[in-house]
């Protein structure tokens, strides 16, 4: 509805009935029911997301709400909602707790790729604690998330947010279970685990050709992700999990993030083996060698000792 | 019973009833019509997109002019805008009497919160009949199995919610090129349907507006005009062979 408003650096929104004032700092992106902003309230930084149809974004208050409920904060603490009066028009916003940091992708390339397993870990860990609440996240998606600090990962735009047994309100076709023909559009702890799978599939492949080409067939078919798991270095070593999460064997994000553990532990273990093994063999050869140059150098002794004769009494 | 035809088409109406007409024959049943125009490396033409936009504003629903690969994507969307639409306008008209204020968001955000959860609650739970159709005129050919990734696409959609939801699937023209005829009969199980588009009649004609009222009356009666009178000549014939019967008989 006001998806062409776009507000600049240094515009000031105050709300209808909290009466609060926020200085938009910059845009921070957009989905798909509103624009986010980074603004300032009392010298402190918040996220302020701007709906582009009341409904709609009173619904996604609605689910944060709830998921705020019992006292323990969620992702980002939800801080304020109001209505904004324009000249024109009346605009809803919420407004949360601002969360500083990239795109995983773009984490992942500044930082290397050793990290992915503790960007999936932590993806798993926020599932997780949602699901607890009877909730899934429904879009969860690379642009949904934002990594930071150590690894620090968090999720960003709850629009997607569904109770379970509901029919799931926001998602997108690449990660969505229906679109891949591998099962329902309920909202139940699985759904959220394919969409993982997917973003694992996603940013392990640097270029994301692949999935693209399999994404747009109209043969697509989760048969079709599978070889994909095993192809890329990254996410095979966490390949059991992520065809699990596919196959929808995977019922809960515990399980998988558990799982998820255990491959991570042992591909390291491994790899640390390996290292072992490799620094060993220089320091064997040198060794080797100079058990040789001895051996050689006793020979030599031994026979010049034996055959000068007359220099021994 | 939440009610909507979604037209999905890649040209103009060329024969019978206007279907801007037909349109507001369903408007006025409360059925809402959507319209989809296809472009697929060309152009629907000005004529085309003007058609289908008069069509959805005479219907009370949406028009999008989209791409094929946007096809599953928009038909989704708009079902599911339809139904909140639909479910706004009902709200809104008890918010005038109890409140006394014209819109949801006029309300203060305690309230609104309230309101709007029954609205989701609603929308979630209410029954819903979807009618698509077709276009299936040469042209559409091609597009077809696009068409039937977006149906199957819906479909998943609809299963997901708690309410009662049907969709049926009319093409146009027919068999004998006057309207549209009964593809997929109401169904809640259409993922289960192997394949959509068996039979295709390319004809020159493209009846839109008959199309409409076609799929109106079988999104309200259950049945097309055109099954009806198949139906009653099949009835008549088997009084007939009654009446021989027991002329026989007696």
């Amino acid at each position: 509805m006001w998806s062409e408003l776009r507000l600049k650096p240094g515009d000031v929104i105050t709300g209808r009935w909290h009466g609060h004032s926020y200085r938009i700092e910059q845009e921070l992106g957009s989905g798909a029911n509103g624009r986010v902003y980074l603004v300032v309230r009392d010298k402190e930084r918040y996220a302020l997301k701007l709906g582009y149809d009341p409904l709609d974004l009173q619904s996604e208050i609605n689910g944060l709400t709830d998921l705020q409920r019992d006292g323990k904060s969620i992702g980002g603490y939800m801080v304020d909602a109001d209505d904004w009066h324009d000249v024109s028009r009346t605009v809803p916003y919420y407004v949360m707790k601002y969360v500083p940091g990239v795109h995983p992708r773009r984490f992942l390339l500044e930082n290397g790729m050793e990290w992915y397993p503790v960007i999936g870990y932590r993806i798993l860990t926020q599932l997780m604690d949602l699901h607890g609440r009877g909730y899934i996240f429904g879009d969860l998606k690379s642009a949904n998330i934002l990594v930071s600090g150590y690894g620090t990962t968090e999720l960003i735009d709850y629009g997607g947010l569904t109770g379970y047994g509901k029919a799931v309100r926001q998602y997108t076709e690449r990660y969505d279970r229906g679109y891949w023909r591998a099962g329902t559009r309920t909202a139940d702890p699985a759904y959220d685990l394919f969409a993982f799978a997917i973003l694992c599939l996603e940013l392990a492949d640097p270029d994301g050709n692949e999935l693209a080409v399999l994404e747009a067939s109209q043969e697509r078919s989760v048969a079709q992700l599978m070889p994909l798991t095993e192809q890329l270095p990254v996410s095979k070593q966490v390949s059991s999990v992520i065809l699990a999460c596919l196959d929808g064997q995977l019922s809960s994000a515990a399980e998988a993030r558990e799982a998820w553990r255990r491959c991570v532990y042992r591909a390291d273990s491994k790899q640390q083996r390996n290292r072992q093994e490799h620094r060993a063999s220089p320091a064997v050869t040198t060794s080797l060698a100079v058990v040789f140059a001895l051996t050689v150098m006793i020979f030599g002794a031994a026979v010049y000792w034996t055959f000068q004769p007359g220099v021994l009494p | 019973m939440l009610r909507q035809i979604i037209l999905i088409t890649d040209g103009c109406s060329n024969t019978g009833l206007n279907p801007v007409v037909a349109a507001a024959h369903a408007a006025n049943a409360g059925v809402t019509v959507n319209v989809i125009g296809i472009i697929d490396q060309g152009e629907i033409g000005r004529s085309g997109a003007a058609e289908a936009e008069a069509i959805a504003q005479a219907g009370g629903g949406m028009c999008r002019i989209v791409q094929l690969r946007e096809l599953a994507q928009t038909v989704q969307m708009m079902t599911m805008k339809t139904v909140a639409h639909t479910i706004r306008g009902v709200v809104e008209r008890e918010l005038k009497k109890t409140f006394a204020v014209e819109t949801v968001e006029q309300l203060s955000p305690v309230k609104r919160a309230h309101v709007v959860k029954v609205m989701d609650d609603l929308g979630e739970q209410a029954g819903l009949r979807v009618c698509l159709l077709i276009d299936t005129s040469a042209s559409m050919k091609a597009k077809l199995p696009s068409v039937e990734d977006a149906v199957y696409d819906l479909s998943l959609s609809l299963e997901a919610r708690s309410g009662r939801s049907e969709i049926s699937v009319l093409q146009y023209p027919d068999d004998i090129g006057e309207a549209a005829g009964v593809t997929v009969s109401w169904t809640d199980k259409l993922s289960d349907v192997k394949q959509i588009f068996k039979r295709m009649a390319p004809r020159g004609v493209t009846p839109t507006g008959p199309a409409i009222m076609s799929a109106l009356q079988y999104t309200t009666e259950g049945t097309t005009e055109h099954r009806r009178e198949i139906d009653q000549r099949k009835r008549s014939q088997e009084a007939q062979d009654m009446g021989l019967l027991q002329d026989y008989v007696v």
